[in-house]
């Protein structure tokens, strides 16, 4: 799915500690770049390279987990994780809670290092397929016109043709000719893709789910 | 005439008589006063405060006063004719000079042990007198008992050693956070090395070229945890204080570098001016580093406190800055750490170094005085002033190794340990 192979980021001031994690990870087999600082870790920061944050909890320059917050407000953050050799449970806790997938202390064991790569690895995979799910959905349902979309409300919530028709006050050919459009631009075939579609985008289902007219 | 012939024979007898008598007299009064005076005498010794052993030629005891009996347990008729031998466990120097018949009154060396009569040591220190009106006495020594002052100095030294674990504690607690640090990151490298070894081995065709660059990666960080513990068990260790020639400049870095991470985080940043023209100083290496740490510690706490909320409202003002600097003074060495921090009004620049003053919300008010009495210790001087950045420098100065080297080194080495 990703034209691009998932690497690890390392950011470390030691470059002893930068060349050995690096090593480790590229014997394990993955792919793995460092920086010594936050600043160049950020210059060159790819948010559209997928992988996984590997970071010191003390830059030189900044403190890991402001580094956190920045990438956070960006909204597109990669999995975090630190690796500290003198992380406090103070700093563990407010990591974890705003996200990160793991507090590691230095020295880690390879075993435990591995393990974590690859669950931050697969955190960033289902991301990214959610957020490239959730892109196509967006592109769709903005190729639908204004009266497509109140339309397609009403299917969802399981209204009739003619029931539309007359709650929007035109005819049922015009509804059946919007409805057609909709499965067309929303690349469905059933009226049940559909609703599972609108109901990821959150398409509102505002009027009643019961039929005004029987 | 013959009148006056029995007169004057009855003169003569008279006379004598008279004469006779008056000797006779004489001869009861100085008797009479020379038992007072000597009654005196012995009142006098009695009641001195220190000990007083009166000894015959042979060693034995003529007379003792009270003191002696109390330090020593004998009452006065055990004391009558005891060699003074057996109030002493070596009683050698004290033979040795009595011996010497010295003119003067003559003390002896050094404090010498007593020995009770119970068999417990009695600190004392002795003056030897030669006796020479006193019939059958030879010699005077007098005692003087300094348990009571030895008791003090053990408490004194207690409350020393007490006082030093203390602020070796609030300091390793300080930087405890760097030291582990400091050890975690060649571990960690170590570790890291090690297992992608193994699994590099376990591959079918394995490049040793590469596990060689490894191995010697592994040896590398081996020798630098090592050169981390080396220095932290010197820094808390029970080590000998052994005074050694060594290059300010370098202390200075490799202080920065164990101490620097809990020290300079992201909101201070250490700066360095370090004189290229140093001669070496002779001094306990690890005494000043104990001091320059705890410079290091005051300067970040000040400067913290002083900028902490302001610092928050305009993080554009970028780190504060530590200023570090050495020069070469020609006969000396000058240390110099400034701060930004909230500085030092006039009045508290000499105050800072007394015991006990302390403008921290927990200090102790300790680490200066006692950097004080470690700089004073080695010849150098410890002091502090105001600086043009608002905050305060502490300077101090270290002899050339060349220009003292044998009176520095005495110095040091007689010096209690005074440790921080």
């Amino acid at each position: 799915m990703f034209a691009r192979e998932p690497s690890v980021t390392l950011i470390d001031d030691d470059p002893s500690v930068c060349k050995a994690v690096l090593r480790l990870l590229e014997s394990s087999g993955y792919r793995a770049q460092a920086y010594q600082t936050g600043q160049q870790f950020l210059d060159d920061y790819d948010p559209g390279q997928p992988g996984c944050l590997l970071m010191d909890l003390e830059l030189p320059d900044i403190r890991g987990l402001e580094l956190q917050d920045q990438l956070e407000a960006r909204g597109d953050a990669p999995p975090i994780v630190f690796l500290t050799g003198q992380g406090s449970v103070k700093d563990c806790i407010r990591a974890i809670k705003h996200g990160a997938v793991s507090f590691l202390v230095k020295p880690v064991d390879a075993e435990q290092l591995l393990t974590v790569m690859h669950e931050a690895m697969l955190i960033d995979r289902n991301r990214r397929e959610v957020r490239a799910e959730n892109s196509e959905l967006e592109r769709r349902l903005a190729l639908l016109t204004q009266r497509e979309r109140e339309v397609m409300k009403y299917v969802v919530a399981g209204w009739l043709n003619k029931q539309i028709a007359a709650e929007l006050g035109t005819v049922e050919k015009t509804i059946k000719v919007h409805r057609a459009r909709v499965m067309e631009k929303m690349c469905v075939h059933s009226l049940a893709e559909l609703v599972l579609l609108a109901s990821r985008a959150g398409v509102a289902v505002c009027p009643s789910l019961v039929p005004t007219a029987q | 005439m013959t009148i006056l012939e029995p007169t004057g024979l009855g003169l003569l007898e008279l006379g004598l008589l008279v004469g006779l008598g008056l000797a006779l007299c004489f001869a009861v009064c100085r008797f009479v006063h020379l038992r007072r005076a000597k009654q005196q005498l012995i009142d006098l010794v009695q009641a001195s405060a220190i000990g007083i052993l009166v000894l015959r030629k042979d060693g034995t005891l003529y007379m003792a006063n009270q003191q002696v009996e109390l330090a020593f347990g004998y009452s006065r008729i055990e004391l009558a004719g005891l060699p003074v031998a057996r109030l002493f466990t070596d009683a050698g120097p004290l033979l040795n000079l009595l011996a010497s018949r010295p003119a003067l009154p003559i003390a002896l060396d050094g404090e010498h042990s007593g020995l009770h009569r119970l068999g417990w040591r009695v600190p004392v220190e002795a003056v030897v007198s030669q006796l020479h009106g006193v019939p059958g006495a030879a010699a005077l020594v007098s005692l003087v008992n300094i348990s009571a002052r030895h008791r003090l100095q053990q408490n004194l030294d207690q409350q020393r050693s007490e006082l030093e674990r203390v602020s070796k504690v609030m300091m390793l607690k300080e930087l405890s956070g760097s030291f582990a640090h400091e050890l975690n990151q060649p571990l960690m490298a170590i570790l890291g090395n090690a297992q992608a070894a193994l699994i590099h081995l376990d591959r079918k065709d394995p490049d040793l070229s590469e596990l060689k660059d490894i191995l010697s990666d592994i040896v590398q960080d081996n020798k630098r945890a090592s050169e981390i513990i080396r220095g932290l068990r010197a820094l808390y260790g029970k080590g000998e204080l052994l005074a050694e020639r060594f290059d300010i400049n370098e202390l200075v870095e490799q202080t920065l570098v164990l101490t620097g991470r809990d020290l300079f985080k992201q909101d201070i940043h250490c700066s360095t001016e370090l004189d290229q023209n140093l001669t070496p100083v002779l001094a306990v290496r690890i005494q000043i580093q104990q001091v320059l740490i705890n410079l290091l510690i005051n300067a970040c706490e000040s400067m913290r406190s002083n900028c902490g909320p302001s610092k928050d409202a305009n993080p554009a003002s970028g780190p504060m800055v530590l200023q570090i600097s050495t020069l070469n003074l020609g006969d000396s060495v000058q240390l110099c750490v400034a701060d930004e921090g909230a500085g030092l009004p006039a009045d508290q620049c000499a105050r800072v170094f007394e015991p006990f003053y302390t403008t921290k919300k927990h200090g102790m008010g300790l680490g200066l005085a006692v950097c004080r009495k470690v700089m004073q210790a080695h010849n150098g001087k410890l002091w502090a002033s105001d600086n043009d950045r608002g905050g305060a420098s502490f300077y101090l100065t270290l002899p050339l190794a060349t220009s003292s080297t044998s009176t520095g080194s005495d110095l040091c080495l007689q010096e209690s340990p005074v440790l921080l």
